[in-house]
């Protein structure tokens, strides 16, 4: 894990990432909604990032889950992996998930 | 030993609460003894409140904390006092059904008047906590909003700070108001119960011992164009978890979004915007007619 990114993050498609603990988040009609007990903040995740935040578990690359984002909605593959990347990188600055491998 | 018992019941919950550090009744809300149970059963929660010399003999304590938090202990839950310097007061057990608060003697004469009022403080905030955690553990919670019990059905306005809360549980008349401030909704078999609760808001003041079945939530918006909006589950997740106050654990943020995500499933969650002195009745009227709700926007 990379712990000395404090910026967004340059992600790589092939970068893993996980949730972070202290992250407590519930999922409705496949939507996310996100409470960051550490910062205060409420967070409702549209269908397509409620897909990637329930997909970082460590395991999968970006790459593969912007594949999977294109069976599940209408969404070319460089497009989800552009949107996914970007809002994986949110995520990290946010301090709601963490790198597990850059790339 | 305990030198004074009583039982409450408040929001469906059988609440023993027992004392060696005397009577408490004084440091309780006004509408308490409202609350009190006449009948016999099995606690749901049982608190005791134990007296702790060393809250009065060192001075350096002679003021209790008047910010407290709830931290993982063990398996349970400690209830600490923020201030000048941590102190450990209390104790919740896993499962929440037992919890226990060090009290000074509460029958002595108080040295000054702000010493009296931290305690009134600390036991109300404790007894708020432990209900909350027994509360949770059903599906149920308390929400910063104003209850209505109108026609048989249970009602709730909540919002953000100053968004007219208080101020709409005026126009009801005052024995339908459950609540101007503080409220409870708990799953039931078959649907949720909104029950009121002994506290009361700092400008209002209305409570009542009571339920009703929980018909509709309303969200007050009075920033946006009047009228009536009815919220996606997922919309009405966030909206009333942003307005709830932070549990400053994960665990415990985690048992209230599934008391909210099992709410807005079950009962339909509205965006309200009024003007001072809008009558909201035609409103309830409106959602109590229907059954699910279709329409997006609805209009009296």
């Amino acid at each position: 894990m990379n712990k000395d990114i404090d910026a967004t993050p340059d992600l790589s498609p092939r970068a893993r990432l996980r949730r972070v603990e202290g992250i407590a988040w519930r999922m409705i009609d496949g939507e996310a909604v996100l409470v960051n007990v550490r910062s205060d903040e409420v967070m409702h995740l549209n269908p397509a990032a409620s897909f990637l935040w329930s997909s970082l578990d460590g395991q999968a690359s970006l790459e593969e889950i912007a594949q999977s984002v294109t069976g599940e909605y209408d969404v070319d593959l460089d497009t989800a992996l552009t949107d996914m990347v970007a809002f994986a990188g949110s995520l990290v600055e946010q301090g709601a998930a963490e790198i597990v491998e850059l790339e | 030993m305990s030198s004074w018992s009583s039982t409450y019941l408040i929001a469906g919950m059988r609440l023993e609460i027992a004392s060696s550090a005397g009577d408490p009744t004084a440091f309780f809300p006004r509408a308490m003894p409202d609350f009190t149970s006449r009948e016999s059963g099995t606690a749901d929660l049982a608190i005791f409140f134990s007296a702790d010399e060393e809250a009065q003999a060192d001075p350096l304590r002679r003021f209790f904390p008047s910010h407290f938090t709830l931290e993982a202990s063990g398996e349970g839950l400690s209830f600490d006092g923020k201030g000048a310097r941590s102190k450990h007061m209390g104790f919740i057990s896993a499962g929440c059904s037992k919890a226990e608060l060090g009290l000074p003697h509460l029958d002595r004469p108080w040295r000054i008047a702000e010493e009296e009022e931290a305690v009134r403080e600390a036991i109300q905030a404790f007894v708020r906590a432990c209900l909350q955690c027994r509360l949770m553990e059903e599906e149920g919670t308390f929400m910063h909003a104003a209850g209505v019990s109108w026609e048989g059905n249970g009602y709730v306005f909540t919002g953000h700070t100053r968004a007219g809360k208080t101020t709409l549980s005026r126009e009801f008349p005052t024995e339908t108001v459950l609540g101007d401030d503080l409220v409870v909704v708990r799953k039931n078999r078959g649907g949720f119960t909104l029950y009121g609760t002994p506290w009361p808001g700092r400008e209002g003041g209305t409570v009542a011992y009571g339920g009703a079945p929980l018909r509709a939530v309303f969200n007050l918006h009075p920033e946006l164009e009047t009228g009536l909006y009815r919220q996606s589950p997922a919309e009405a997740l966030a909206e009333l978890a942003t307005n709830a106050p932070r549990l400053e654990h994960a665990e415990e943020e985690s048992k209230l979004l599934a008391a909210f995500s099992s709410l807005v499933q079950a009962v339909p969650i509205y965006r309200l915007s009024l003007r001072l002195g809008d009558d909201a009745i035609p409103y309830l009227r409106q959602v109590s007619s229907k059954v699910g709700g279709g329409d997006r926007e609805i209009r009296p």
